[in-house]
């Protein structure tokens, strides 16, 4: 008999499976395609995390699980038909991720041992955003790469991840003192320090991020994470909003003090007037979209691959058209029914780590994929981030898992604690049944 | 903390929900005008193996395809044709319906046929087809109203009251679809821009011919009574500033005498109308002539000019109200919209969208979209119309329309005769026929043409014969 968590992740990895065969068969030459090694191994590398997983009793919230599933397989799908070689590439990084988001699911000890790590992991973000400042190579305008020799990494990924621990483990740490400040002026309610202080420290961060590494997808990422999970923890939404009152004066700021982040702007505004330059990639990303009908033309018999970086932060646009208006609102749709869950169980958590952990992982992706793709439709400015999960790129997808690894460990520790507490309950309903037939028997005798 | 991450939930989900919503903007709302855009690759793709889809007149005659062996697209449709058919060129691009079915004949943009295109690449089967387009023009109206026009400047447009179908449309001079690419450099210097679709684009003063309209807003606001009459003198000062001389003249400074409103059509005095426009009143009478959609771009198949209406400057204007009541100052239409609007009056008030694409067919004859009459404006009731419809048969059967009239129908009609400041005058003629139950509207306009009763109302009365030949006989 399959079990629920059988049947979601069959479901979901079914289009994914669909498409990469459709790819496939789309490329010819089919001998030698590239396409079956992706098939087997995109197949294989969920068949074995669902088994080694206890067929999805081990993974916190197979739903979650599935969502992710399903993103991935869309995205291989659509890297294989726009590059092969890439797609074989993004199997390891597939392999690499899942298997990453396995061990923080089973493996580690405790989220809680995680906490002891938060400055730690403050100072190893910090460190990896510094080595990129000062050796740092450039791709797309942002110098955001590490040229490791055979590999170019981007720290920032994993310092996105870092980061949300940090803040977790600060945010519970002073969530009880931040909550009481109501020291007002003139009647206004002031904020306390140690608010405003990480609040302007990240402020800062996010500043660097775009001064040197002219970056804005990642100071968009840090800062805006940084914000929903203050609100979490404090619930209040004037810091929310100075908080993005602020990023949105830094962001006027380095768009007058930088041209490159002026013409993401303009170009944002009227990218047709910039057709044939900056706006080209939002121009053919929009054709793209609108060449895809209801169910799409099919992975290979688009003309995506026009668009510059297709692959990576266009891939959404690809699954338009190959895959149609279904395709792109699934897509949405997987995110937001991931977010969902994620939020939750954060909503749920009983520890206040384990909340902001599964929060500020949940967020994290959720921000990511709404940056991206309003950028692709034009909503936002285009930032050059990623579609988690989905995008071709191997910092992007370890990050991605371990992000979503660390949510379904708060989410699994969650529902352990749940089925536990249901368990002494239980027991103590088997204790008072049992004490239950006497009491009926009396009731029978009075009747009688 | 339950209730912010909850909030933040409902952040996420309406975050999500905006981005569905501008998905299904960009690939359904805009989907045909970005998939038919020039700049799209894939629009140059399609046609590289793709068969265009054909067009088509009412009855299935053929107007433009592609070949069989591949070659240009060939053209074949009745003369005065070429500005709405437009043309397809590799180098020189795409005009009239050609550029603006674009989408729909390359078989673009539709929701349905991305999984066929899938299978039928599978199977490694033929090129694809794209849609056909059947026009409402009929072959023998269009043939007689180009050589009604012969190789006069203007346009012509005759077009069914009822529904707002083009029965015929033609713009002189004129160029032939095929042969675009070795002609092109000829074409745009030439100084009578045979390019340019004067039938929907080109401004015109219309004259007298605004007269029908004029006395229908007059009716309308109930300032003017079939009884009350305007005296002519020949001229009238329309200037309020002492030194100020402008007038209003009748041709060749004619007196009329006391005239009604009825034989001021008939007669077309300009000395009454002036009158009339004054009583009607700056405001009324912009405002009645937008409700004729005077002023608007009017929703056709192919590009339409707006035309301009601006009556009097911040004051009363009196000249300016006068200029404008008998067709010329600052008034200017294009014969469509000269149609459009005496079509109003033939149809009972009731002005119907003009249209030229009868349906959208696929390949193999299944109608995919048919265009729906629509109701564009209803100006004025239908007893002004009929009233105004009166005096414009009164204007055939005895007035200065009578070039128009057929045997055996009432037709119904007026005259312009449009000064301008490039020569000699506009003629237009507008009418309809017949005048009982209107089944065609007619609008020439002759550049520099002359007398509008004695070049265009010929013209039009064999189109409308063209038009009514089944009841004629």
């Amino acid at each position: 008999m399959p079990s629920l968590p059988d049947t979601l992740l069959a479901t979901a990895l079914l289009p994914g499976i669909l498409g990469i065969f459709m790819a496939t068969l789309a490329a010819g030459k089919l001998e030698r395609s590239p396409g079956w090694l992706v098939l087997a191994g995109f197949s294989g590398i969920f068949l074995a995390f669902h088994i080694l997983s206890g067929r999805g009793r081990r993974i916190g919230d197979p739903v979650m699980f599935s969502a992710v599933a399903f993103l991935s397989g869309l995205g291989l799908a659509e890297v294989l038909r726009l590059d092969p070689g890439l797609a074989a590439r993004q199997v390891g990084h597939l392999a690499g991720g899942v298997a990453l988001a396995w061990a923080l699911v089973t493996l580690t000890p405790d989220l809680l041992a995680l906490e002891r790590y938060r400055f730690i992991a403050a100072a190893a973000a910090c460190a990896l955003l510094a080595s990129t400042i000062l050796f740092g190579v450039e791709a797309g305008g942002a110098r955001s790469w590490l040229d490791l020799g055979p590999v170019a990494v981007q720290p920032s990924e994993a310092a996105k991840i870092l980061m949300v621990v940090f803040y977790a483990g600060y945010l519970k740490d002073t969530r009880v003192l931040l909550r009481k400040s109501s020291r007002r002026l003139f009647g206004v309610l002031l904020p306390d320090v140690s608010y405003v202080g990480p609040l302007a420290l990240m402020w800062g961060l996010a500043l660097v991020l775009l001064v040197f590494q002219r970056d804005l997808g990642a100071a968009v990422l840090f800062f805006g994470v940084f914000l929903f999970m203050l609100y979490a923890a404090s619930g209040r939404a004037s810091y929310v909003l100075g908080g993005a009152a602020l990023l949105a004066a830094g962001g006027a700021a380095s768009a007058w003090l930088f041209p490159h982040v002026r013409s993401r702007f303009v170009v944002w505004l009227d990218p047709w007037r910039f057709m044939d330059a900056a706006g080209y990639q939002t121009v053919q990303s929009m054709f793209a979209v609108a060449a895809g009908g209801l169910i799409g033309l099919g992975p290979g018999r688009g003309m995506a691959h026009v668009i510059p970086a297709a692959p990576t932060d266009f891939v959404f646009a690809a699954v338009c058209e190959e895959m149609g208006l279904v395709g792109g609102l699934a897509v949405i749709g997987a995110y937001a029914l991931l977010v969902h869950r994620g939020l939750m169980w954060a909503s749920r958590a009983s520890d206040d780590f384990r909340a902001l952990i599964a929060a500020g992982m949940t967020s994290l992706i959720g921000l990511q994929a709404f940056t991206i793709v309003g950028g692709v439709l034009g909503i936002v400015p285009l930032t050059g981030v990623t579609l988690p999960f989905v995008s071709y790129g191997g910092s992007s997808m370890i990050a991605s898992f371990a992000a979503i690894g660390l949510a379904l460990r708060a989410a699994r520790e969650e529902r352990e604690e749940q089925e536990a507490q249901d368990r002494v309950q239980d027991r103590a309903l088997e204790r008072a049944q049992e004490r239950e037939p006497d009491r009926e028997k009396g009731r029978v005798e009075i009747e009688g | 903390m339950k209730d912010s991450i909850r909030r933040i939930s409902i952040a996420f989900l309406i975050a999500f929900a905006v981005l569905s919503a501008r998905l299904l903007l960009v690939g359904v709302v805009r989907a045909p005008y970005l998939s038919a855009h020039p700049r799209n690759p894939r629009v140059a793709a399609v046609r590289r193996d793709i068969v265009r889809g054909g067009i088509y007149l009412s009855r299935g005659e053929p107007v433009a395809r592609d070949s069989a062996s591949g070659g240009p697209r060939l053209y074949m449709g009745p003369p005065g044709l070429a500005h709405l058919t437009g043309y397809e060129d590799t180098r020189y691009g795409t005009a009239g319906l050609e550029a603006s079915y674009n989408a729909e004949l390359l078989g673009l943009g539709g929701t349905g046929g991305g999984i066929a295109r899938f299978v039928r690449g599978l199977l490694g089967g033929g090129p694809g087809r794209g849609n056909d387009i059947i026009l409402t023009v009929d072959t023998d109206v269009q043939r007689v109203a180009a050589r009604a026009m012969g190789g006069r400047r203007g346009a012509a447009v005759a077009l069914d009251p009822r529904t707002g179908a083009v029965l015929a449309m033609v713009s002189n001079p004129g160029f032939s679809p095929g042969r675009i690419a070795s002609e092109w450099d000829g074409l745009v210097k030439d100084e009578d821009s045979p390019l340019f679709n004067r039938a929907t684009l080109g401004l015109y003063p219309p004259g007298s011919a605004i007269k029908p309209i004029v006395a229908a807003i007059a009716l309308s606001s109930g300032v003017v009574g079939p009884e009350d009459t305007f005296r002519c003198e020949g001229a009238i000062r329309v200037g309020t500033r002492a030194g100020d001389t402008r007038e209003v003249s009748c041709p060749n400074g004619r007196a009329h005498g006391e005239v009604t409103l009825a034989e001021a059509i008939a007669r077309s005095c300009n000395v009454a109308f002036a009158q009339i426009g004054w009583r009607i009143g700056r405001e009324k009478l912009y405002n009645g002539l937008r409700s004729f959609h005077f002023g608007d771009a009017l929703p056709f198949d192919v590009p339409t000019a707006a035309g301009a209406i601006t009556v009097g400057g911040g004051g009363l204007d009196r000249a300016a109200v006068a200029q404008i009541s008998i067709g010329q100052g600052t008034l200017v239409a294009s014969p469509l919209q000269m149609a459009c609007a005496i079509g109003a009056l033939a149809n009972g008030g009731v002005m119907r969208r003009p249209y030229v694409v009868r349906e959208v067919r696929s390949p193999d004859g299944t109608v995919l979209r048919r265009t729906p009459g629509t109701i564009l404006e209803v100006p004025v009731a239908a007893t002004v119309a009929r009233r105004v419809k009166d005096m414009m048969v009164e204007a055939v059967a005895s007035g200065t329309a009578q070039a128009a009239a057929l045997p055996g129908v009432r037709v119904a009609g007026k005259t312009g005769t449009a000064q301008n400041p490039h020569g000699a005058p506009h003629a237009w003629f507008l009418g309809f026929a017949p005048a009982e139950e209107p089944r065609c509207v007619v609008a020439v306009v002759v550049e520099n043409g002359g007398s509008g009763g004695r070049v265009a109302a010929p013209m039009a009365r064999e189109i409308l014969r063209a038009a009514l030949r089944d009841t004629l006989q």
